[in-house]
């Protein structure tokens, strides 16, 4: 696999690879969109000649190789390919190709300029974690010019293989004539990268009092009449042989284009700085080469003045310079670097290391203490995990983790999990810089460096989750970075902290979504927070279906008995909207004779009256006040699972007047006893309406007046509105089997 | 050819390209030079010269086009308020102590390494404790050197930090007493300064017999009353008298300064040129008693911001432009005054609405943030809110504050064209509330011209321009009504496409068929009438 699309290197590379006996080749379909990518190309030519079968190729073909092409076009990649060359454009390709790949991968390195390296392009894009340290003895650092490596760090020094860079033909071109009295300058680029702008403006300041012109693509319009810009091929060819003399600038050690040598196959004078990389192609001592800017423009003033001699000097040495890039010299150093790539290859593979195989173990954390709606997500999480893993035939083991806190979970709390998933406890310690370092650099990330002063680690009395391999948290709530040893994954179900001050960690929250491998999401209102608000990259999300509670024991009432109550499920956090409620609730008694108590239920519901917090503060005066609510309001506080059940089966609908979040599961799970929901309208609840067919009945979150009308309409058509309540089958159909695979599609990425 | 000459008088601190006045007189003289028979003399004070150089460099304005004229060497006074300025903006030079640690350090560390070695290593007792004696020799006198050095540093700052107290406390002290204080002094000197460099410049272009007209961009310069030949003074707009509380709260003896340099340079110009009859009608008519007769509106041609963002020979030219843009778009974001937010943001396909100017008590800024603030809550509108002020205005940080807004409404300064015609290119809509401009804002054109819509306030500048009234109906809002903003926004974003068709039409049909080369026609029209007039006069 040639994962390449520069022209060039490709009308070179690939007949040496066939010179050297690899006749199927795969070449990439899909390319960046980035004006960087200048020279780039898509070449179908080499499909003819793949064995492989046609619908492998679709999938091959069909993959993104510059980023993350997804764990099944590797499968298809692994099976037909054992040879790889790859450049490295973005993070995610080198930690994809360095997980997945296994044959031999030849990083293929055409030199950069002097203040940069492969190994800080390695570092920039890893950020120091491990990745082609994973490919052992088939990593190769594939350099097109020889001692591109002495600047590089001890691992790609130890793997450079030389594979030379050279022309497709190095016949000199007959017919240049040197009738357009400018010199060539070639510069792409100019209008936005910085570089290329640098050496623009330095050659306008040296040469400008030159006829010139200056050529190279320019994706940005410069707005100088001596910059060519795009030009057709024949114009180019044109240019190539009546342009007088061609300018190279560069000294750079360790990079060189390939204008240079296109000039001498066309015979044109080349002048060019001393010191660069044409030196150590046998440009030292002729007599185009010049040691300072005044030498240049001495030999580009006698080229410009018709210096014939000079000219048939230049001209008849310069050949030299293509030696080097001679497709029949270069053949023979391919064929034998590549056999030692080939042989040490071989070698691996008949002596592979055994490591001893077990299941992919996938730990879901509770960072917090969560119960109520998180707490059932994460029980909810980790079924599917074990299904989803199951179904693909790739079965995983999931551990489930929370606090270590008896007084807030029992085991009772995790009796209806089923029994391949293992609960673990644990600790958050804290890790500063130092210890941060040391343990990346002992689980094999050499060149990690922290950027944080602390960072947090799950420590679960075992071996801080070492054994797991990859980290699921619950939710976004970190109160540091987490160690980066594994890939972390977070399901945040809100981002309620864009509209509600709710927490002092909005910075730290939002650095955890950030510096997340990937997060998941369920609701597209919540995916849009995660793109709009967290500024994640909208590569690294995902939204999966929500899982809700399945059906259990839960029997549709058969409603024998009149329903004397509805069910109000809340807690003390700001946006369940408790003021409006009360206020409907008052004006639904008081205005509109309402008949049905309420039963407030949930998680700190039995404080709501007596709390202080802001936004409840007075609540407990205006039910004081109102004898409506006194009588018909009870609150409950939080009730057993079986005390919740008997209240909601009994119930004559489910009230959620929220103000917003990511949806609830209080409404699925009513639908599950056949009784009927009215909810605030806003986006989640529309989604989640529409993904279980709930049949859902909407009232204004903002008008009390609208809520206490809707709450009327409930009570006078509670027939009805229990008819339109999803059936059992359509709820089966959003089972956690159903929708594991989802779950698993993500994160058998990362495992 | 013929030379004409154009005065500026710019403050010393004032980067013309970063000022909408330096880029309108840089595509005016952009499009002047390029018709090639015209020459063109800028007067301007010797500190603006590189300035003015420099924006000629960056416009491609060809050398041969321009002379500079005026004084060559800057004020004493102006050098050494450089001097102090470069002092704070560059990074202290690298101390030649700090060069000849980072030399010994190394030595130092080894010799060090050597002499553990050795003690760590010796099996005599003679040895170890000579090494022993030797390391103590030797650490003696360097401890003693680093333990100078540092005291003489704490010292040093100390000091240092004394005496900027004492100048505070004397300000204060000065002030109190209602005398002059340091900033009144050093706008009084520099007052000082401005009226002789003005003076001379006058002397300078009087000196010049060949310059027929004299062209002056705004009317901050009452001294441009003093050129012989015939001046056309230009009047974009004059918002001081427009928000007097406004602009008065943000001033103090500068805005003043301002407003009376403005109403002084009105009243002894005899020729204007305004870029809106609102301006020439409501505020020179009408606040000055100028005779409509001496006022001419000549409107501004489109703002084309297409040309840094759009990319060509690729295969998909419209995409890579737009990966492009957005590359410059997380550039441009993480300029933005909340570090901690912006630094680590890294979607670049980010949904955001745009304001593109800087805020002043004209812009009517907070109306935006009220319907914005409204959308994103009551709304749920995801956008994000990007301005180019400067965060450190006051009613907009503190409403961003009060609001919560700190995440979502992000103020970006200072940014490149690029990154400018960036951020119009992806932002789903461009937005100008501004109550008060000189001409209909340039919002709309630079929108355009990358495939954005923009919505405006109902103002009288932008009715000029805009007078079909189903285009008014799709474009225009209320600037008085944050609700009514804050409906247009909803539905410009509901009904993008459609919107930017029509105004593309407009813009296509109407607007890009005005080039700056009619505006510099225009121009050079009247400047040449005046020159006649006074022709005929001198006979």
């Amino acid at each position: 696999m040639w994962l390449l699309n520069h022209g060039a290197a490709r009308r070179f590379e690939i007949p040496m690879l066939k010179a050297c006996g690899f006749n199927e080749i795969f070449l990439p379909k899909i390319y960046p969109v980035d004006p960087s990518f200048r020279s780039a190309s898509v070449d179908r030519s080499e499909d003819q000649n793949l064995s492989i079968p046609a619908s492998d190729l679709a999938v091959l073909n069909a993959a993104d190789w510059y980023r993350n092409p997804g764990r099944d076009a590797w499968a298809v990649a692994n099976r037909h390919f054992s040879l790889l060359f790859f450049i490295v454009h973005t993070a995610e390709a080198l930690g994809s190709i360095s997980a997945h790949f296994a044959g031999a991968a030849i990083w293929r390195a055409y030199g950069l300029e002097q203040t940069n390296s492969y190994s800080n392009i390695r570092k920039h894009f890893t950020q120091g974690l491990k990745t082609i340290e994973k490919l052992g003895d088939r990593f190769w650092f594939g350099e097109a010019y020889k001692g591109l490596h002495a600047v590089e760090d001890e691992l790609i020094q130890r793997k450079a293989v030389f594979l030379p860079l050279g022309l497709s033909s190095t016949d000199r071109k007959e017919g240049w004539t040197g009738a357009d009295r400018r010199i060539l300058f070639v510069c792409p680029d100019i209008g936005f990268n910085p570089y290329y702008r640098s050496i623009y403006e330095q050659f306008k300041r040296d040469f400008a009092s030159f006829p010139h012109a200056i050529g190279g693509s320019q994706p940005i319009a410069i707005e100088d009449p001596s910059v060519l810009g795009f030009v057709p091929d024949e114009v180019h060819d044109r240019n190539m042989r009546e342009m007088r003399v061609m300018f190279y600038h560069s000294r750079e050690p360790r990079h060189i284009h390939y204008h240079p040598f296109e000039a001498v196959r066309s015979g044109m004078p080349l002048v060019f700085m001393a010191d660069g990389m044409l030196d150590k192609f046998g440009g030292i001592g002729l007599p185009g080469r010049a040691r300072t800017v005044d030498e240049a423009k001495a030999k580009i003033r006698k080229v410009l003045q018709g210096d014939a001699r000079f000219i048939d000097e230049i001209r008849a040495s310069q050949h030299v310079l293509l030696h080097a890039m001679s497709p029949n010299n270069l053949e023979e150093t391919w064929r034998a670097n590549l056999t030692q790539v080939v042989e040490r290859l071989k070698a691996t593979k008949m002596e592979p290391v055994r490591v001893p195989s077990r299941k992919k173990r996938i730990a879901i954390i509770l960072p917090i203490v969560y119960r109520g709606g998180t707490l059932r997500a994460a029980k909810l999480l980790a079924e599917a995990m074990a299904n989803g893993s199951e179904q693909a035939g790739e079965a995983a083991e999931v551990v489930l983790l929370h606090l270590d806190l008896p007084s807030e979970y029992s085991p009772k709390d995790w009796s209806d999990l089923s029994p391949s998933v293992k609960i673990r406890t644990f600790n958050w310690i804290i890790l500063d810089k130092a210890e941060a370092r040391t343990a990346m650099m002992f689980d094999g990330h050499a060149d990690w460096q922290p950027i944080y002063e602390k960072y947090l680690v799950v420590d679960d009395g075992v071996n801080q989750l070492g054994d797991c391999d990859v980290w699921i948290v619950m939710s976004d709530r970190l109160s540091l970075p987490l160690l980066p040893m594994r890939p972390v994954i977070l399901v945040v179900f809100d981002y309620l902290q864009r509209h509600y001050q709710i927490s002092d960690l909005e910075g730290q929250i939002l650095l955890a979504n950030r510096l997340a491998d990937h997060v998941m999401v369920t609701t597209d209102v919540t995916l849009q927070d995660a793109l709009q608000y967290a500024g994640v990259d909208p590569l690294r999300v995902t939204k999966v279906p929500m899982l809700v509670p399945e059906k259990g024991t839960a029997a549709r009432n058969d409603h024998s008995a009149e329903p004397t109550h509805f069910i109000w499920t809340t807690n003390l956090a700001a946006h369940k909207n408790h003021r409006r409620a009360l206020a409907a609730l008052q004006l639904y008694y008081e205005a509109y004779d309402g008949k049905l108590s309420c039963h407030v239920t949930g998680f700190g519901s039995s404080e709501i009256l007596k709390s202080q917090l802001p936004h409840l503060d007075g609540l407990g005066r205006v039910v004081a006040g109102s004898r409506a609510l006194r009588q018909q309001v009870k609150f409950l506080g939080e009730l057993s699972d079986e005390a919740y059940r008997r209240e909601l089966a009994s119930s004559a609908f489910l009230w959620h007047p929220t103000e917003q979040d990511n949806g609830t599961f209080a409404v699925v799970e009513a639908a599950h006893y056949g009784v009927p929901a009215l909810s605030s309208d806003y986006p989640a609840m529309r989604e989640m309406d529409r993904q279980f067919h709930l049949g859902l009945s909407f009232m204004d979150r903002e008008n009390p007046e609208d809520m206490a009308f809707q709450l009327h309409a409930m009570e006078l058509s509670v027939a009805e509105r229990r008819h339109a309540v999803a059936s059992e089958e359509k709820l089966a159909s959003q089972s956690v089997a159903r929708l594991a695979p989802s779950y698993w599609h993500v994160v058998r990425e990362f495992v | 050819m013929k030379t004409y000459g154009i005065f500026i008088a710019y403050a010393p601190s004032i980067d013309m390209r970063a000022e909408g006045l330096g880029r309108y007189l840089a595509s005016f003289l952009k499009a002047a030079t390029d018709r090639g028979d015209a020459h063109f003399a800028i007067l301007c004070p010797s500190w603006s010269r590189d300035a003015v150089v420099a924006l000629c460099v960056e416009a491609g304005i060809r050398p041969q086009t321009y002379s500079l004229v005026g004084p060559d060497q800057t004020p004493f006074l102006y050098r050494v308020y450089r001097l102090l300025q470069r002092r704070r903006e560059t990074k202290p030079p690298r101390k030649r102590s700090r060069a000849l640690r980072d030399r010994l350090y190394p030595v130092a560390a080894s010799h060090g390494e050597w002499l553990k070695g050795r003690i760590a290593s010796t099996r005599s007792f003679t040895a170890f404790l000579s090494f022993v004696a030797y390391g103590a020799t030797l650490a003696i006198p360097i401890g003693a050197a680093v333990f100078g050095m540092r005291l003489v540093k704490r010292l040093r700052a100390t000091a240092s930090q004394a005496v900027r107290r004492a100048l505070r406390t004397a300000n204060r002290a000065v002030g109190s007493m209602g005398s002059l204080s340091l900033s009144t002094l050093r706008f009084r000197l520099y007052e000082g300064m401005l009226e002789r460099e003005s003076a001379l410049m006058v002397q300078n272009g009087n000196r010049r017999g060949d310059i027929s007209a004299w062209y002056t961009p705004a009317a901050f310069w009452p001294r441009v009353g003093d050129l012989k030949a015939p001046v056309l003074t230009c009047v974009p707009d004059v918002v001081l008298a427009e928000f007097p509380i406004g602009f008065a709260k943000l001033g103090g003896v500068p805005m003043q300064h301002a407003f009376r340099t403005v109403a002084n340079t009105i009243r002894r110009s005899k020729n204007f040129v305004t870029y809106s009859d609102h301006i020439k009608r409501g505020i020179l008519v009408e606040k000055f008693g100028i005779d409509p007769s001496a006022i001419r509106t000549i409107p501004h041609a489109p703002n084309d911001l297409s040309r840094p963002v759009s990319i060509r020979g690729f295969p998909d030219n419209e995409a890579t432009g737009r990966a492009y843009a957005e590359m410059l778009l997380l550039a441009a974001i993480r300029k933005a005054s909340n570090k901690r937010y912006a630094t680590t943001f890294s979607n670049p396909k980010v949904r955001f609405l745009f304001y593109a100017s800087q805020f002043r008590p004209s812009k009517n800024v907070i109306t935006l943030l009220r319907a914005y603030e409204w959308l994103l809550r009551k709304r749920g509108l995801g956008h994000k809110l990007i301005l180019t002020g400067f965060s450190h205005y006051e009613s907009v940080s503190t409403f961003i504050d009060q609001h919560n807004l700190r995440s979502d409404v992000l103020c970006i300064h200072g940014l490149t064209e690029p990154e400018l015609a960036a951020c119009y290119k992806l932002a789903d809509l461009a937005v100008s509330p501004s109550l008060s401009e000189g001409g209909m804002p340039f919002t709309f054109t630079e929108a355009m011209s990358v495939g954005t819509p923009a919505v405006l306030a109902d103002i009288e500048v932008t009715r000029e321009v805009i007078k079909d009234p189903a285009l008014r109906e799709a474009s225009l809002f209320d600037p008085y009504d944050w609700q009514a903003l804050g409906h247009k926004i909803e539905w410009a974003i509901e009904n993008r496409a459609s919107l930017y068709q029509q105004q593309r039409k407009f813009y296509d049909d109407v607007l890009a068929k005005r080039s700056w080369a009619n505006v510099v026609e225009e121009h050079l029209d009247v400047l040449d009438r005046l020159a006649a007039r006074q022709m005929v006069a001198e006979k």
